[in-house]
């Protein structure tokens, strides 16, 4: 397939090449054409951005139908799973932040989640209070799945501080450190056979 | 698949290439002329930009590009490229083996490097603030246009666009012709385009560059 100066490819055909569909012989000539007709580049970008969309709005309605919820909870149930997501991280924050304040319970264990970061700055994970239990919950996304793990906390200068092994459960691996720990900066790791994951960890007076 | 009509007429008045005489331009970056290297790039750059970032993702963009066309001139001053007519594929070539080589690089990253500061240097792939507004947009316009449409009208746009069911397939199932299938999906595109004001999008384009002429979205 050649393509002559002032002709573009069909929509018909971007799309069947958004969604890779084409032969190698097609897909070759439209990608060295795609290469140097910016008119073609701007209607390929409009066909991904619409095949996406129509995918996505595809499964919700195909879920809903399989899966109808009813009511008020239904009405939550529809909510997008970033929110939930966003929602159950806060109840956490806020059971670890709260929980003794309200309870007067000084024992009660602070919940701390930690997940691996996006961005290149330097970040703790969460800050929590020293000399007081703690609970860590370690997100495993992206992990290879194994029976058990290993955790293992040291301090700044490399030194073990803490050690377990814990089975995952719901892709979270939980442990508790009873005596808490002193404020200063912390390394959480996970092992399996080997090192697998490390995460920042800072308690603060 | 079914045969489309793999070109059309320009409606879009932009041309759809301005392409050099590629004997020419091979001939230039051989004696490493310059004015030859900046009609590499003038030609080039959008579409090497664009690959790239289809395939990659926004992340070391410039870079990429960058390395793409000093592995092109370095090539071609080698004399690698032997017919200066094939400058399209060749350059085509060193795309995507650059995107083959980033996508093996990650795989082995992955598999046997060990990063201590994981969660600390990890890059961000996710798309910025202003790019999720307009996917999200572009999805409540997409719902909109699939409610609707009548249940089998649906049924048939999910088929295609979810199940990736082939359109013989769908005709096949549903007792359509051709016409009727590609009929169905032009309209549904065509509302889509009716409900977004044709703001959909080149802004979800982060490869774009400063200018942009102006587009209309098809029907």
């Amino acid at each position: 397939m050649e393509f002559g100066t002032g002709r573009h490819a069909s929509d018909e055909l971007l799309e069947q090449y958004s969604m890779g569909g084409l032969d190698e012989r097609t897909s070759q000539d439209l990608e060295e054409h795609l290469l140097v007709c910016a008119g073609c580049q701007d209607n390929l970008a409009l066909a991904d951005a619409y095949r996406k969309s129509m995918c996505r709005a595809a499964l919700e309605l195909r879920q809903q139908t399989r899966h109808p919820a009813k009511g008020w909870f239904g009405g939550l149930a529809r909510l997008p799973k970033p929110v939930w997501a966003t929602a159950a991280l806060a109840l956490v924050v806020a059971v670890g932040i709260r929980w003794p304040s309200i309870h007067g319970s000084p024992a009660q264990p602070v919940v701390v989640l930690l997940q691996s970061n996006r961005g290149g700055q330097s970040s703790l994970n969460s800050s929590t209070l020293p000399a007081r239990p703690i609970t860590l919950m370690l997100d495993l996304t992206d992990l290879a799945p194994l029976p058990q793990y290993r955790l293992e906390v040291v301090d700044a200068a490399g030194h073990p501080v803490f050690g377990s092994s814990a089975a995952p459960r719901n892709n979270k691996l939980c442990a508790t450190i009873a005596k808490g720990l002193p404020a200063g900066m912390y390394y959480v790791r996970v092992y399996g056979q080997e090192l697998l994951r490390e995460y920042a960890l800072e308690a603060r007076d | 698949m079914m045969a489309a009509n793999p070109i059309q007429d320009s409606s879009d008045t932009r041309q759809a290439s301005s392409q050099p005489a590629w004997a020419e331009l091979v001939d230039k970056i051989k004696i490493n002329d310059t004015t030859g290297l900046e009609e590499l790039y003038r030609v080039f750059s959008r579409g090497v930009r664009f690959y790239l970032c289809r395939q990659l993702g926004p992340q070391d963009l410039d870079d990429r590009v960058h390395d793409t066309f000093l592995t092109v001139a370095q090539a071609i001053q080698r004399g690698d490229l032997r017919e200066p007519e094939r400058l399209m594929g060749y350059v085509r070539t060193i795309v995507r083996r650059q995107v083959a080589a980033q996508i093996e690089e990650n795989v082995h990253s992955r598999k046997h490097e060990i990063d201590l500061d994981w969660g600390l240097a990890v890059h961000d792939a996710g798309s910025n603030p202003e790019q999720t507004a307009i996917q999200s947009q572009n999805e409540d316009i997409a719902r909109k246009v699939l409610k609707s449409i009548a249940p089998r009208d649906r049924e048939i746009l999910i088929r295609f666009y979810l199940e990736e069911q082939t359109a013989e397939q769908i005709c096949g199932e549903m007792g359509l012709t051709e016409t009727q299938f590609r009929l169905l999906k032009s309209r549904a595109k065509a509302r889509f385009g009716e409900l977004g004001k044709r703001q959909v999008t080149r802004r979800l384009v982060p490869f774009s560059e400063n200018w942009w002429p102006p587009i209309t979205l098809k029907g």
